[in-house]
Parts: structure tokens; C-alpha cells; sequence
């Protein structure tokens, strides 16, 4: 299974959230440069406590944000 | 590079170049069913074609290699593409790359393996069933084998010849020969043999070049 991020860290906080460290790109062919350019956004998001899936969590707010098209 | 196809049923299958009016053509038909496709996101596309392995209709689409890195990881693969199944609206990723491994026993004739597809589901998107079981090795082989797996072995001189087998079970469903399509895609330059001589390199295998240069059915 490929995945189009990839978390390189999480961290639990106090209050049973998780923090997500994490990396997605994305990569467009520019027709005025005629050439790929690809974007990479490295940030962090926090996860509400008790998100039984935090893989979705991130995916479906990276489609939400425009990241990953969904 | 874009590709054509001639598959064992005798079709052929040409792959566009983004930018044409073919292309454009046939990724109206892939956003059609994928929503999440977007054309400025993939540099060529075949036309619809049946898929021998899944037996239904299908659009190959290449993936721009800085986004297959990203994906992957790394680096060490010749090109990518995904398929789309225009049937029922699921896709798979395909990961052509330098073959490295033993020979594999379904290989019963003189051939030379220099590269393997290996198919991946993506996360979030709905899967091609099945397609992890099916491998397809792209080779060279003496006429006598290309014959004999009834394969057309005539070459053109203008453009690069190869040929694959899809292999599932260790068995081999069918058999395609691929050309490069420099007519239709004029200026693109690069061909499967620096592809592999790059890939070489990368993984210290050198060997495997010098191994299929030296083949007296090896046509440049």
C-alpha cells in the first residue's frame, strides 16, 4: 500500500491528542515552463483524542486543503 | 517516452503526449469515472484498451517521476504509471524497474530480463483486484523465441524495441511488444536502453548492462 504522505513523527499530548509530524508533496507539469514543479508542504497536525484512524484523519484534511486530490 | 503497444490479439495501442488533442481526448474520458485525476499531473495516456490480465478496459497513464519519488521514496525505478479501469472506476499503480532478481522458472527459452512491473494499491483509492499476483518482465530474446512466443520480431530502425511478458503464477498470460512512439512524441530522446544504463549505475549493477549489450539479438 502506497501512501501519498508520510508521517515521520507523532507525539501525545497531555490531553490525549496527537500531534502528526508530516511530509505530502505535489507535483503538476507547468505548460509555461513546460517542465514538472513539485510543492512539498512539511507541517504538523493535531489529531483529536480517541480518532481511531489517524491515517484518514490526515488523508481526507490533505484533500480538504488541496494537497491530494480527492 | 511514449510508448505503442501491440498486444497478442493484434491491436495497438498508442500512448499521447500531454499537450495533444488525443490526450486531451482521453483524459476527459479518465475524469470522467476518476474525479481525482488531474491531466497536468500525468505526461502521456494510452487509448482505451482491453487489459489482458483483468480483461477489462483500461487507460495506462504515465506518472510524472518527481511525484513517483515522493511516493516511493527513492529513485531506483525506470518510469510509473497507473492504470485506470474506466469499468468500474478502480486504479493501480505500476513500478517499472530494473530486474535484479534470479531468472524466474517460467523462463524455459533464451531471453534476457532487464526490467520488471510490479502493480501497488494506493491508499484512499479503490484497487485493481488481484493485480499484486501479476508481474509483467519486459526482455529481449532471439527471433526464434520471439517467434515461437508469437511475437512480431521485426524491428523499426527509428525507434526502440522491446518486449514483455505478463507473468502470473509463473505462468505467462500473454505477451506485448512495446515501441517507442518518437513519431507522434518527436524530441523526447530518451530511450529504455539509457533508462537502464542510468538505472545501472544508480544500483552498482553495471553488470547487467554489460550482460545485455553483449547479446548478439540485442538491437540498439
Amino acid at each position: 500500500m502506497i501512501k501519498p504522505f508520510k508521517i515521520t513523527q507523532t507525539r501525545i499530548e497531555p490531553d490525549g491528542s496527537t500531534i502528526i509530524f508530516f511530509t505530502v508533496s505535489k507535483t503538476a507539469f507547468d505548460p509555461d515552463i513546460k517542465r514538472p514543479v513539485t510543492q512539498t508542504l512539511e507541517t504538523t497536525i493535531t489529531v483529536p483524542k480517541d480518532t481511531v484512524d489517524i491515517d484518514k484523519y490526515l488523508y481526507l484534511h490533505l484533500i480538504q486543503t488541496g494537497w491530494i486530490n480527492g | 517516452m511514449g510508448d505503442i503497444i501491440y498486444k497478442n490479439d493484434g491491436t495497438t495501442v498508442v500512448e499521447y503526449r500531454l499537450g495533444t488533442v488525443e490526450f486531451d481526448n482521453i483524459a476527459a474520458i479518465v475524469n470522467e469515472k476518476f474525479s481525482w485525476f488531474d491531466k497536468n499531473q500525468c505526461l502521456y495516456l494510452t487509448q482505451p484498451h482491453v487489459h489482458e490480465y483483468i480483461n477489462k478496459t483500461i487507460i495506462r497513464g504515465c506518472v510524472l517521476r518527481e511525484e513517483t519519488i515522493n511516493l516511493l521514496g527513492n529513485d531506483l525505478f525506470f518510469t510509473a504509471h497507473r492504470l485506470f479501469n474506466i469499468e468500474n472506476t478502480t486504479s493501480v499503480l505500476g513500478i517499472f524497474s530494473l530486474f535484479t532478481d534470479t531468472v524466474p522458472v517460467w523462463v524455459t527459452q533464451e531471453m534476457f530480463i532487464f526490467g520488471v512491473i510490479d502493480y501497488y494499491e494506493e491508499y484512499g483509492r479503490p484497487s485493481i483486484s488481484n493485480m499484486a499476483n501479476l508481474k509483467e518482465y519486459a526482455f529481449i530474446a532471439p527471433q526464434e523465441t520471439l517467434i515461437s512466443l508469437n511475437l512480431d520480431p521485426s524491428t523499426d530502425d527509428d525507434s526502440t524495441t522491446a518486449y514483455t511478458a505478463l507473468v502470473t503464477n509463473n505462468e505467462i498470460i500473454a505477451v506485448r511488444k512495446y515501441s517507442s512512439n518518437d513519431n507522434l512524441n518527436p524530441g523526447m530522446g530518451s530511450t529504455i536502453w539509457g533508462m537502464v544504463v542510468t538505472e545501472a549505475k544508480k544500483q552498482k549493477r553495471m553488470d547487467i548492462v554489460r550482460n545485455l549489450f553483449s547479446k548478439a539479438y540485442f538491437i540498439r
